[in-house]
């Protein structure tokens, strides 16, 4: 009995070792895959002499490890050599094209590089950038081809530029009692130039779209050309408001002395402007401050009072209705030409029916009127950019969720690249400080 | 529900003693508080074994009051301590015609303390797929227990089976408020036939259906921490992680094993051979109830043992062995574009390799026929290797341990008296940590304790006492332990336990 016993334990024990050794070897577990990268040159840069790429990172967002092709990984005993990207430089305005190696998943990829073409005084240097989200990168990505961004001339982090968006307020306040309170939203206009500017005819324009919640719409709202909006105000014409350089402008929702009601918020009645609204609900009224001008509603969602959304889940344009700075388009011209619909197709989520097509009107702002762009959104819930990389390529925030009421009193302010100078890269991510104390008057100088 | 409980432990007691079963309640007390029942315990879990596992039929009903602090701990995610009270049913009576009939059930109420980076109930059966946050806090839980199980011969076999249920809600008062709530529903089936005069061999097959559901709410919505769905040793989901809150896991466990015992009291060889499978899902309610991990675990035991017990007392042996695997994957979504997450692929990321082997031998002496002492040595020896790939963190450990207790029986009077005194000192043989990436500051730290405990050496000193007095038909117990752990790190542990019982 004794040693029928043995037996059967061994019997058991040499089973269990097939079974473990019967199991995957770990560069089985995570399927690699070798995915090209093809980046296209910008249009508009011509006579090329050589263009290559200083920095190549691939962002996991399953895991949020980061993959920096020109700092590759030293292989190890216990790692793999995850990148063994086949990188050069291009003699002509041939694409640039890269191969990298990394596991299956969901990745924002960000290249940066150079391109040099023949100047006056010898070569003279671009910066260029792409940026891309949420490619899916695949065995089955890979068996269709090269991955195909395309490249634009980066802004220099110290070029002086002209109007910026210093600093948004859309979270509000909360009274001493913990109410929400929200009458105070503001946005500041920065003159970052060397030069004074007009005032008149900037518009401030928040988008219709929410960048916690993406859907396939057609057209493509991001890289068509347009911004599609849901609320727009604008500086009033003719008013002749110049701002000098490093001075801004207020822009706030109700210009009146908010602590008389609420001793977290701020007195805005030195604001420059106030967007008005008249409600067609007798409950829901606006405030109107009659010694501070109201800006002109060119046209917004909402039958009542608008103001930015308290979630931070949408992306602000500074924008003018036109490229021609002193031939702008009216409102009702714009109202009636540049509507737009947007649809995407609707499925039930577990089953994969069809339901029914979503369609929605809203206003597009062309590309090329826009003078700053900024996307918003709640740290943990972003899912998609709402302006391409050209205008922005990350977004800011004042809270890692929407529904934190640590964001009440806190804004997002642009950093100072120095003196004057607000810094300005077209990436929100870069160049503004999150969650801070928000502050009306604040001084960037 | 206590209601259920009172109920359940009712009709437990109302089982009829009947069945030849003479034997004092003190008699049968002792034998089912032998020493040699810590001997080969796996060989009798098949139902159709069971029976041998008890001579005498015994119902008992147990309030226990007990707390534990750690001032570290390898798994802080369970908590740094425990207190709480239990009541305890339990009965075992063989009945006319060869058959046994047996009972359990468990209420216990009480609180894990400060429990780190999990709001998931259920750890070790989940880990690492938990949801977690870095602010944590105590756990109240409340969990029922029950079990009920009978065997009867026909000739040389037995047949035997067992249905059982548990459930548990687990919550905290403060932000953040996890909820959760989980359910087991198990049934075993044994088989055995006797084989010659002195043994049985016995098959059994188990089943076990388990789901479990939970949340994290903010009454205060001030200080919202965010939500990590962790992949295990310091990484989460990052995709995923702030503000999904509620999750489900769905799964079950399957187990079979062949068993010999011996049939008479006297004792003999014993043998047992068991694998157990579990599979589970973790999915994220309120994302499309995507599933984001699968988790399956197996378990292969190995058992031999020997005993022999005769007037002058008892002595026997028992070796075991246990291999643990746990693999977890992740499952890789793609764009999400109108609410919906097409599967891209997936990645078998998170393994574990665990061998723990034990050898634990027993003298016992009659010495008088009121007195008896035993003395129980055991060693153990225990690795784990726990690794995730891509980010590439690995923990692997070993330790060895030995142990020692003595205990000694008299009865004075009509008064029974049992005390035991024992010491354990486990040699951290090896501990090696990597950790390439982090999911945050707090999940290193986490990681980091744990390496720390992985790698100390522990010495414990423990006391039990027990004093059993007839009261007409029943016989009154009050059991009283104790136990002090120190760390070679600096690190200290206690364990304290008050128990009053009731067997009939």
């Amino acid at each position: 009995m004794k040693a029928n016993t043995l037996t059967m334990a061994a019997m058991v024990l040499a089973a269990a070792t097939l079974l473990l050794g019967g199991c995957k070897k770990e560069d089985e577990k995570i399927k690699y895959v070798t995915q090209e990268l093809r980046f296209d040159l910008p249009e508009d840069l011509t006579d090329v002499t050589s263009a290559s790429i200083n920095l190549l990172v691939l962002k996991n967002l399953n895991t949020a490890e980061e993959y920096n092709i020109m700092q590759p990984m030293v292989a190890t005993s216990q790692s793999k050599p995850h990148i063994n990207g086949a990188l050069y430089a291009t003699k002509t305005a041939e694409p640039l094209r890269v191969k990298v190696t990394v596991p299956e998943g969901l990745y924002n990829i960000t290249m940066e590089g150079v391109v040099l073409q023949p100047g006056a005084a010898g070569l003279r240097a671009s910066n260029i950038k792409a940026y891309a989200e949420n490619v899916s990168i695949t065995e089955s990505d890979v068996a269709l081809g090269s991955k195909t961004l395309t490249a634009f001339v980066s802004k220099n982090i110290n070029s002086d530029g002209g109007w910026l968006i210093a600093e948004i307020f859309f979270a509000g306040t909360e009274t001493p009692e913990g109410k929400q309170y929200t009458g105070d939203k503001y946005f500041r206009i920065y003159n970052n130039s060397n030069d004074t500017l007009l005032a008149d005819g900037l518009c401030i324009a928040e988008s219709a779209l929410l960048s916690n919640g993406k859907n396939d719409y057609t057209p493509d709202p991001i890289n068509s050309g347009n911004f599609p909006a849901a609320a727009i105000y604008r500086v009033p014409i003719g008013v002749n408001h110049r701002v000098a350089p490093g001075e801004s402008i207020l822009l706030v929702d109700n210009a009146i002395d908010h602590t008389a009601a609420n001793s977290n918020s701020f007195n805005l009645t030195k604001a420059d402007y106030e967007w008005y609204d008249e409600s067609s609900n007798p409950n829901v009224l606006d405030v109107d401050n009659p010694d501070v001008p109201n800006m002109e509603k060119i046209y917004c969602y909402t039958a009542t009072i608008w103001g930015p959304t308290v979630q931070g889940n949408r992306a602000y344009a500074l924008c003018r209705l036109g490229n021609d700075e002193a031939n702008q388009l009216g409102a009702e011209q714009y109202v009636a030409d540049y509507k737009q619909i947007y649809s995407y197709d609707a499925y039930n989520p577990t089953t994969g029916e069809f339901i029914r097509t979503m369609s929605f009107d809203y206003w597009n702002i062309p590309h090329s009127w826009i003078l700053d762009a900024v996307n918003c959104c709640p740290s943990t819930v972003w899912e998609w950019n709402l302006f391409p990389p050209q205008l922005d390529m990350g977004y800011t925030y004042v809270a890692s969720t929407g529904q934190d009421k640590t964001r009440y009193g806190k804004s997002v302010r642009r950093k100072v690249q120095h003196g004057k100078i607000l810094q300005d890269t077209n990436n929100s991510g870069e160049d503004f400080l999150t969650a801070q104390t928000a502050n009306p008057y604040y001084q960037f100088h | 529900m206590n209601l259920l409980l009172c109920t359940a432990i009712n009709a437990m007691l109302a089982v009829s003693p009947t069945g030849g079963d003479t034997a004092s309640v003190m008699v049968r007390a002792h034998e089912w508080w032998a020493p040699a029942l810590q001997l080969s315990q796996a060989a009798h879990t098949s139902p159709a074994l069971r029976p041998l596992r008890h001579q005498h039929s015994l119902s008992e009903l147990n309030l226990r009051g007990h707390a534990s602090r750690t001032t570290a701990a390898l798994e802080p995610q369970t908590g740094l301590g425990w207190q709480g009270i239990a009541v305890h049913g339990r009965s075992h009576r063989t009945l006319r015609n060869e058959a046994t009939a047996w009972g359990d059930a468990l209420y216990q109420s009480g609180m894990h303390r400060s429990v780190r980076w999990n709001e998931t109930a259920d750890y070790q059966r989940l880990r690492p797929y938990v949801a977690a946050d870095s602010l944590g806090g105590h756990l109240h839980s409340e969990q029922y227990q029950f079990e009920g199980g009978t065997a009867f011969g026909l000739g040389e076999w037995t047949l035997g089976g067992e249905l059982g249920f548990s459930a548990l809600q687990e919550h905290r008062r403060t932000d953040p408020r996890p909820r959760n709530r989980f359910g087991t529903m198990q049934f075993r089936f044994g088989l055995a036939r006797n084989v010659g005069h002195r043994y049985a061999l016995g098959i059994d097959a188990a089943a076990q259906k388990y789901k479990q559901r939970g949340t994290i709410s903010y009454y205060n919505e001030r200080g919202v921490s965010s939500t990590y769905h962790l992949q295990g040793l310091g990484l989460s989901y990052a995709r995923f992680d702030g503000s999904n809150t509620s999750t489900s896991y769905s799964g079950h466990l399957l187990e079979a094993g062949l068993g010999l015992a011996p049939t008479s009291a006297n004792g003999g060889l014993s043998a047992a051979l068991r694998t157990t499978t579990q599979r589970y899902e973790k999915v994220l309610i309120g994302v499309n109830d995507l599933v984001l991990n699968e988790l399956r675990t197996a378990q292969h035991l190995a058992e031999v043992g020997w005993r022999r017990t005769d007037g002058r007392g008892t002595a026997g042996v028992s070796a075991q062995a246990v291999l643990s695997t746990r693999t977890g994957t992740e499952v890789l979504y793609g764009d999400a574009a109108n609410n919906e997450y097409p599967r891209l692929s997936s990645a078998e990321q998170y393994s574990e390799l665990a061998l723990q082997a034990q050898v634990m031998g027993l003298f016992e002496r009659i010495a008088s026929p009121r007195w008896r002492w035993h003395v129980l040595p055991g060693a153990c020896y225990a690795q784990s290797t726990e690794k995730h790939l891509q980010p590439h963190n690995e923990l692997t450990y070993s330790h060895i341990n030995a142990q020692l207790a003595l205990g000694s029986t008299w009865r004075l009077g009509k008064t029974l008296l049992l005390m035991r005194l024992g010491g354990a000192y486990g040699h951290a043989l090896q501990a090696e940590q990597m950790l390439t990436h982090t999911v945050n500051a707090y999940a290193r730290r986490i990681e980091t304790e744990r390496y720390d405990m992985a790698r100390a050496h522990r010495t414990s000193l423990g006391a039990q006492a027990r004093v059993a007095i007839p009261v007409g038909a029943t016989l009154l117990h009050i059991d009283i332990e104790g136990q002090h752990a120190a760390y070679s790190n600096g690190h200290s542990a206690w364990d304290a336990g008050m128990s009053i019982g009731l067997c009939i």
